[in-house]
């Protein structure tokens, strides 16, 4: 007879969501930074804290939601918002689209709750997790999940705390996101195309954003790069059969 | 804009943002794909990564810049040789962001 005592049902899903919840950690200071700023900003354009406050929780979208304040504040019309909005979130398609594979065992329902909940932070750390082991619903949607209630919750401090929540720049928040990104990005890399192709993707970057690419930069440099890396697969198989 | 135009502008906004996000996992999710296409989305992550980690280095305030003055470009390599060494993202996140803070303390 075995004597170690195995988790209970409740107890598995507590350790996995934990799990999920100490992975993004290191992104939640940067989140918080850019949401209090977003509340800070969209107060002191003549937005209600509570209708700030709805904003975060209903689009959860940094970039989108930043642009949308000074058009709400020069009362444009919704349309244009709405488009700037579907601009601005175009790499969530190539973040979904990343994702997809790897999601094929969850029902619709939960990859429809999943989407919802996509953001930089946690598209980095499940893409970079799910080719290598199966991680548990638990660990996936605490990730997302915690994100999402920080994001709202630093709105609201933004928006009622207004100008007191100081600089935080000076503690070097504005570096989490991309140090995360570098640590993420890291361990993606398993061999060699997978290295040139996120070198190639890097360049395709700065070079769509020097030409003026704006918010498709990231969308048609995953793009570009994808389809670099699989032009190298196909002609490196082709050369060695 | 009314209160009410706002609160829906945002509800429209959260669907075209659900829509963008949930559009690739609903369609592409549920089914086996031609494996050129299952073998470029292989290349996918990395791309990714790759240009959401070089647009949050080089834009500052909506504009392309590169400065020798900007301090995260003296925490990058410090941060990319923690991230090679440990494989920790906790450990380069706070290597990163002491080496920031403390460089802007210096700086004053």
């Amino acid at each position: 007879m075995n004597g170690a005592v195995q988790p209970s049902p409740l107890g598995r899903w507590w350790h996995d969501a934990g799990r999920g919840i100490v992975q993004i950690l290191p992104a939640l200071p940067a989140y918080s930074a850019i949401a209090i700023a977003f509340g800070v900003l969209a107060v002191d354009n003549g937005i209600a804290p509570w209708l700030t406050i709805m904003m975060s929780a209903l689009v959860f979208a940094g970039t989108a939601q930043l642009a949308a304040v000074p058009m709400i504040a020069l009362g444009l019309p919704p349309a244009a918002i709405l488009a700037t909005a579907a601009v601005i979130c175009a790499r969530f398609l190539a973040m979904s689209a990343a994702l997809a594979p790897h999601l094929r065992h969850l029902t619709w329902w939960q990859r429809l709750f999943y989407s919802a909940h996509i953001a930089s932070a946690n598209f980095a750390i499940h893409v970079t997790q799910l080719p290598m082991r199966q991680v548990p619903t638990a660990e996936l949607f605490a990730a997302n999940l915690i994100s999402y209630v920080i994001w709202v919750a630093a709105t609201a401090v933004g928006a009622v705390a207004g100008q007191s929540a100081g600089d935080l720049d000076r503690f070097g928040i504005d570096f989490a996101m991309p140090a995360m990104f570098v640590a993420l990005l890291v361990g993606t890399i398993r061999n060699r195309g997978q290295a040139a192709v996120a070198v190639f993707g890097g360049i395709v970057t700065i070079v769509l954003l020097a030409a003026g690419a704006s918010h498709w930069t990231i969308l048609l440099a995953a793009s570009a790069g994808c389809a670099a890396g699989w032009s190298l697969h196909t002609w490196t198989k082709r050369r060695s059969s | 804009m009314d209160q009410t135009a706002i609160l829906l502008t945002a509800a429209g906004m959260g669907a075209v943002a659900l829509a963008i996000r949930a559009g690739p996992l609903l369609l592409l999710g549920g089914r086996k794909l031609p494996r050129p296409i299952e073998e470029a989305l292989h290349f996918l992550p990395a791309a990714a990564l790759a240009a959401i980690t070089v647009q949050l280095l080089v834009v500052r305030d909506g504009a392309l810049q590169f400065s020798i003055d900007d301090v995260t470009w003296w925490a990058l390599l410090p941060s990319v040789a923690v991230a090679i060494l440990t494989r920790s993202t906790f450990l380069t996140v706070a290597v990163g962001m002491a080496i920031v803070a403390g460089s802007r303390l210096i700086a004053g």
